[in-house]
């Protein structure tokens, strides 16, 4: 027991200094008011005024129809995934896992062509007779939800196909072989057995979309007003430390919540599966 | 195969157009021989990866990149895979709990990240520093190693080394000669998980770098701000090409099945 504390403690321990200490450093900054007194000043600032508050509502919107669309999307991947043969699925798991390694500022750039007035996104658009001139697409929020849904599916399907390749294709059989309809064994027996891992990807897509950083960079430009950008702007163009602090205070809360949230979520509906 | 079927599939491959589409059109774009992003390209050159390997300032960034994602990788594992140990094999009170806090920065906003360290160096004074940059990627690749372990030691045979300890091996020699060897996949994978994360990592750099220690996403970005010729596809292609490459090495030798449950 000795031994496993040891080894437990270096990682405790670095996370402690480096992740635990500088955010409580970034909470108490950002109590700090005019004229260094301790004061609730940036919150009401960043809370009350409607310019700042704007970034919060924008980027709670995006994150909304961000991870609903990565809901929908990613139902069937993840079923096609959950039930593909051993070597199909090296070959899908390399195409959702390599696009994350090779980074947001790689894949921002690509969207930042696609989307242009007279890329590939709008060159299809034209073609198929949708639309009849280019429509705008970088710099708004259209397209950072189309930048975001790109870059987090695979952390809403990862999660999912887990849960859903853990569902007996028997059972589905069973239904099946008993009359129900395609869309019924959907509702009735894959939808419910997989709510522990869409319930996972829910939170984690949504937590990811608030923390965005470099797709609302590059695709909303100053004209999608998002926390993350905002927060890297205080920080280190207009040096409001105290500002940055409060937004990223807010920013923090609202993920921890959501990781409580997850972690209850997760047991509960853990508890109800094994209790079936 | 029925209507629905090949439906599903065509849903699910549009899908998967859809993910791989700004990556395609890098790699396009950057075989482009204007200087604009013409898309198509008219004509089609590599001069575009001649401008990034003879361009000091890209080439600095990219050896500043390759030696913080190499300290990073090490140091997330030598950390991840201690820890991974004591969670998976000892019965902890509060392991559960520690499991989630070591992987708390997976869900945890990396922006904060970036902006409490930049605030913590300017205190100590090692604002800029290489040094800096290593732990704020440790802190954001930590969580894919303590996963990565975390699965192995779970399905870990511990027979194993007892087997090891009634042949008269002490348990560092034991966990060395045995167990290490043995969970050696998940150690490439965990590395090289963490290797990528920190490469391409611009979230927590942005705040972190300084003269002479900007990572290459972060140079790139600051080009990407003033030019819009393709040398920053060509870089990006040969990111693409590299990253693909690592994770179908992956699938092939170690297999990616169990590291993203």
């Amino acid at each position: 027991m000795m031994r496993a504390w040891l080894l437990l403690s270096p990682a405790v321990v670095f996370l402690g200094v480096f992740f635990g200490v500088p955010i409580a450093l970034v909470a108490a900054t950002s109590f700090v008011g005019k004229g260094g007194v301790i004061a609730l000043d940036q919150y009401r600032r960043f809370l009350l005024d409607g310019f700042y508050r704007s970034f919060l509502t924008e980027t709670i919107l995006v994150s909304v129809v961000t991870t609903a669309a990565c809901v929908v999307l990613s139902f069937p991947v993840a079923y096609q995934l959950a039930r593909a043969r051993a070597a199909m699925k090296g070959v899908l798991l390399t195409l959702l896992i390599a696009p994350l390694m090779v980074g947001d500022v790689v894949r921002g750039y690509g969207w930042l062509i696609a989307l242009g007035d007279f890329g590939v996104v709008n060159q299809m658009l034209m073609r198929l007779g949708l639309v009849d001139k280019p429509v705008r697409l970088i710099f708004t929020p259209t397209g950072v939800v189309l930048g975001l849904v790109e870059v987090l599916l695979p952390f809403m399907v990862l999660p999912l196909a887990a849960a859903i390749g853990g569902i007996p294709p028997a059972l589905e059989e069973a239904a099946r072989s008993l009359g129900a309809r395609h869309a019924r064994v959907f509702r009735k027996v894959v939808f419910p057995l997989s709510l522990p891992g869409l319930a996972a990807g829910v939170v984690i897509v949504f937590a990811l979309s608030m923390g965005s950083f470099a797709i609302p960079l590059f695709l909303g430009g100053v004209k999608v007003n998002m926390v993350g950008p905002l927060i890297f702007q205080q920080a280190t163009l207009t040096v409001d430390g105290p500002f940055a602090a409060a937004v990223s205070c807010v920013l923090f809360a609202t993920s921890v919540l959501l990781l409580v949230a997850y972690a209850w979520v997760g047991s509960a509906l853990r508890a109800e599966a094994g209790g079936r | 195969m029925n209507d629905r079927s090949i439906l599903f599939r065509a849903v699910t491959v549009a899908i998967y157009a859809f993910l791989l589409l700004p990556i395609a059109v890098v790699v396009v774009a950057s075989l482009n021989d204007g200087a604009t992003l013409a898309f198509p390209p008219k004509r089609v050159s590599l001069r575009w990866f001649g401008a990034f390997l003879t361009s000091r300032q890209f080439i600095e960034a990219t050896w500043v990149s390759l030696e913080v994602a190499v300290v990073t990788a090490i140091v997330a594992l030598v950390l991840g895979t201690a820890a991974a140990w004591a969670l998976a094999r000892r019965a902890m009170p509060f392991g559960f709990i520690a499991l989630q806090y070591l992987t708390s920065p997976l869900i945890l906003p990396g922006i904060v990240v970036g902006l409490a360290l930049l605030q913590f160096a300017a205190r100590l004074g090692a604002s800029g520093s290489v040094g800096v940059l290593v732990i704020g990627h440790t802190v954001v690749a930590l969580p894919y190693a303590v996963r990565a372990m975390h699965a192995a030691f779970t399905q870990y045979d511990e027979t194993l080394d007892e087997a090891a300890a009634t042949l008269g091996a002490r348990p560092l020699r034991t966990f060395f000669r045995v167990t290490l060897p043995l969970v050696k996949p998940s150690l490439i994978a965990g590395g090289v998980f963490a290797f990528a994360i920190s490469f391409s990592n611009i979230m927590i750099s942005a705040f972190l770098v300084g003269p002479g220690t900007t990572t290459l996403p972060v140079r790139m970005y600051n080009y990407m701000e003033f030019s819009n010729d393709p040398t920053i596809a060509a870089i990006a292609t040969l990111v693409v090409i590299a990253m693909f490459g690592a994770v179908w090495a992956l699938h092939k030798t170690v297999g990616l099945g169990g590291f993203f449950r």
